[in-house]
């Protein structure tokens, strides 16, 4: 399988939202697609699923155009939706029928992710006890959820099971971690994780650094329109060198690092976020403190993260 | 550009409108709505039936609906009468009993005539009163002794129980059976008979009477354009709701990308164009089929005949109606059109819309275009027969749904302008379905406020010059 985007492009009357796209994915993984607000990622994903049409360019999936109606394609839209006076029962069967799931295994699989995502309580009737502990009583049955009765993050899981539960080859996920509890992000991460450990090919997009770098191999990086960095994040990261020096001393050593002229970052109880311009500059700071007696809890050279690489690229006169 | 509908445009309707079909029946607020429809539907039947005065007589009474129970004849015609078959030829006397009392004595001498009054042998004016009571009549039938010049006299007790009408029926009625007794005598046939007392019709007319006939025909000629202009409007205003509602909902609720993912956005429309059509004609033939129940109900206590007689008072008769298969066909087959043209124009103007505050807005819109139709079928049809004008409304779009099928019932227009008609419709319904594949998709992405007609009409431009993926 391969996924392939060949210069994309879309405007607005005169306004360009998409230039010349393209990347690739001939492995399984995930692909990210990184950019500030408006700068096109949500358009790109939108024209690569047919929703909005392009001005050139082309999105093929296994060397034909992609179509979603045929291919198996799970997304799990930037603009959450479901209908709100409707049970999540009947929507989700509903969704599962529209990629062709007949109805039986549709529950099945329902029950699956139901179970997976802890949402069961809000999709199947619950029978409440008694109260107060007593034998005979009224049994209740508490109906099955409406959307519109379910909190944020759990319609967010709901809308999550609509991508998965076609079991699709191309998983594309606009912004998946949004408004998530710390909890329900594992949650999350964890299925993101299943997802890649069973070869399927993800897109995803989103402002997490962190989360990016996570699942990441491949990212590209657009600004106005415009495609400003692609490539493998290993490879990126290697390009730019090992210039973050996290260093922790038992002394002050500010004076020291001003002096040999290296950029201080942060510093938080002898612990100093150091810019430095590669390892020969670093090395040549370590020996240095050595030789003036001082003691070294920690020295670690690190390659940028993906946030300070975006950061530079992308500028501070954007919003993030 | 190219831009091409193919099959796979079309995947997914059907389960678009098996959902949008069973959320509507599921619905609350549709299942009132439904529930107090079809009452208003059944109680208005029998409501009517007994304001209008069909209150049904009760079947004692309906044994003697003429109120007289026995009318004593005295015949001094000279011709015989068969007493028993009296009854048979009025059945508002079908229960009256009918008893000669033989011709008047004329031998006896004034004394003896006198004697025989007082004891009760003889019938006359001056000894009736004893001899009948007050549901009985008297009736003396006479043959002048100069000429050939009958009488025939009721009478009856001042305190009667019967109407003067009923008395003057009978009257009526004793002629025609002297008058065959009469033709009888002369050795006539039962066909000479036949032919010179068969009924006949007379009509006099003022010149003012003669010039009402026109406000009757033009009664007619509008209630029908009246009766299916109303029938078509609910359907319409009915389905652009519902339509619209539909439509709105899914973008308010950021349904639009989700769906699209699996299904092609002419394909969501169509499913609730027909999923709101199964569930608008559903409703209409149950509605009827209440009306229908109720009406057979309602004849089990009252008289229903009333209500077709309002309808023919309004000029509205069978006759007028043609009801008939081909009327029937003629009729389904111009709810369809028009239902298809007002759904896709609900449709596309639904989805020019971003939130549920849009509603109101876009089914006013809808509301106002078929009210244009609305009112130039009804406006119309009151300048008569003009050909032209005919011809004009039946022909124009819009218009054509309202008016082409009632003229073509009234008689106006022939199959041939009514499918002339219908041609036109379905190049409408062709044009617009054209518009909703050119912008449906990029209708439903569209967020902003209510969309106005030049931002239509960019769109439609921006779609024509630029190229539209292959999909």
């Amino acid at each position: 399988m391969s996924l392939e985007v060949k210069n994309l492009s879309k405007k607005y009357g005169e306004k360009t939202v998409v230039e010349n796209l393209s990347f690739e994915m001939k492995v399984s993984g995930v692909f990210a697609l990184l950019g500030t607000n408006g700068a096109g990622k949500t358009t790109s994903i939108r024209m690569m699923l047919n929703m909005l049409s392009k001005d050139s360019g082309e999105v093929l999936w296994n060397g034909a155009p992609l179509d979603t109606a045929i291919c198996n394609v799970g997304y799990l839209a930037e603009e959450r939706g479901l209908y709100p006076k409707y049970t999540l029962m009947d929507q989700l069967v509903y969704f599962a029928g529209l990629r062709g799931i007949p109805k039986a295994e549709a529950k099945k699989r329902i029950r699956f992710w139901a179970e997976r995502l802890e949402v069961e309580e809000y999709l199947y009737p619950q029978v409440q006890k008694p109260e107060g502990g007593k034998k005979r009583g009224r049994v209740k049955t508490q109906a099955p959820k409406k959307a519109d009765q379910l909190s944020k993050g759990n319609q967010q899981k709901i809308q999550f099971m609509t991508a998965l539960l076609p079991d699709p080859d191309l998983l594309i996920l606009d912004e998946p971690l949004s408004g998530l509890d710390p909890v329900n992000t594992d949650l999350f991460k964890g299925i993101i994780r299943e997802q890649i450990a069973k070869g399927k090919y993800l897109i995803m997009s989103s402002h997490q650094m962190a989360t990016v770098e996570e699942f990441c191999t491949d990212i590209i990086i657009l600004d106005r329109s415009r495609t400003v960095l692609q490539g493998h994040l290993n490879d990126i990261k290697k390009s730019y060198g090992r210039v973050n020096l996290l260093l922790k001393t038992e002394t002050d050593v500010s004076d020291i690092i001003r002096r040999e002229g290296l950029t201080l970052v942060s510093v938080k109880e002898y612990e100093y976020q150091i810019k430095v311009t590669g390892d020969e500059q670093a090395n040549a700071f370590l020996k240095l403190l050595i030789e003036k007696g001082i003691t070294v809890v920690t020295f670690s050279l690190r390659e940028p993260s993906l946030h300070e690489i975006f950061v530079e690229k992308v500028g501070d006169a954007h919003e993030d | 550009m190219h831009m091409k509908i193919s099959k796979n445009d079309f995947t997914g309707t059907g389960k678009v409108y098996r959902f949008t079909l069973s959320q509507m029946i599921k619905g609350k607020a549709n299942i009132i709505t439904v529930l107090i429809l079809l009452l208003i539907t059944a109680a208005s039947i029998p409501v009517m039936a007994l304001m209008m005065g069909g209150k049904k007589e009760d079947s004692s009474n309906q044994a003697d609906p003429s109120g007289i129970q026995t009318v004593y004849i005295q015949n001094d015609t000279g011709y015989q009468f068969d007493m028993e078959s009296i009854p048979l030829r009025d059945e508002t006397f079908q229960d009256t009993e009918f008893v000669d009392v033989g011709p008047t004595e004329m031998n006896l001498s004034d004394e003896e005539l006198l004697d025989s009054q007082h004891s009760g042998m003889e019938w006359s004016e001056e000894t009736y009163e004893s001899r009948i009571t007050k549901e009985e009549a008297y009736v003396h039938m006479q043959r002048d002794m100069d000429g050939m010049c009958f009488t025939i006299q009721g009478y009856t007790l001042e305190d009667k129980d019967f109407t003067d009408k009923a008395l003057d029926s009978c009257i009526g009625l004793l002629y025609g059976v002297l008058d065959e007794a009469r033709y009888a005598g002369q050795g006539m046939t039962s066909e000479q008979m036949a032919a010179l007392t068969g009924f006949y019709e007379t009509n006099v007319q003022s010149v003012p009477e003669y010039l009402e006939e026109e406000e009757i025909s033009f009664n007619a000629r509008f209630g029908v354009q009246m009766l299916y202009s109303l029938l078509l409007l609910i359907l319409c205003c009915f389905s652009a709701s519902f339509i619209i509602q539909k439509v709105i909902e899914e973008k308010a609720s950021k349904l639009a990308e989700l769906l699209m993912v699996s299904v092609r956005p002419l394909a969501m429309l169509l499913g609730k164009i027909l999923a709101v059509m199964t569930y608008v004609f559903g409703l209409l033939a149950a509605l009827a089929a209440a009306a229908g129940i109720s009406y057979v109900i309602t004849g089990q206590f009252a008289d229903t005949s009333v209500l077709w007689q309002q309808m023919a008072s309004t000029g509205i008769s069978s006759e007028i109606l043609r009801i008939s298969p081909v009327t029937a066909l003629v009729l389904v087959i111009s709810l369809l059109l028009g239902y298809l043209q007002v759904s896709l124009i609900s449709g596309l103007i639904g989805t020019g819309c971003s939130s549920t505050e849009d509603v109101e807005p876009a089914n006013l819109a809808v509301v106002l275009l078929v009210m244009a139709g609305y009112m130039a079928a009804t406006v119309t049809v009151g300048f008569g027969n003009n050909p032209v004008l005919t011809y004009l409304v039946s022909l124009c779009p819009v218009a054509s749904m309202f008016c082409a099928p009632a003229r073509y019932i009234i008689g106006d227009i022939g199959i041939g302008m009514l499918g002339f008609s219908w041609i036109i419709q379905i190049i409408v319904i062709l044009l617009l379905a054209y518009v909703c594949a050119r912008l449906y998709r990029a209708l439903m992405m569209y967020r902003g406020s209510r969309m106005k007609v030049s931002g239509w009409i960019a769109m439609f431009r921006q779609s024509h010059t630029k190229e539209v993926d292959g999909r």
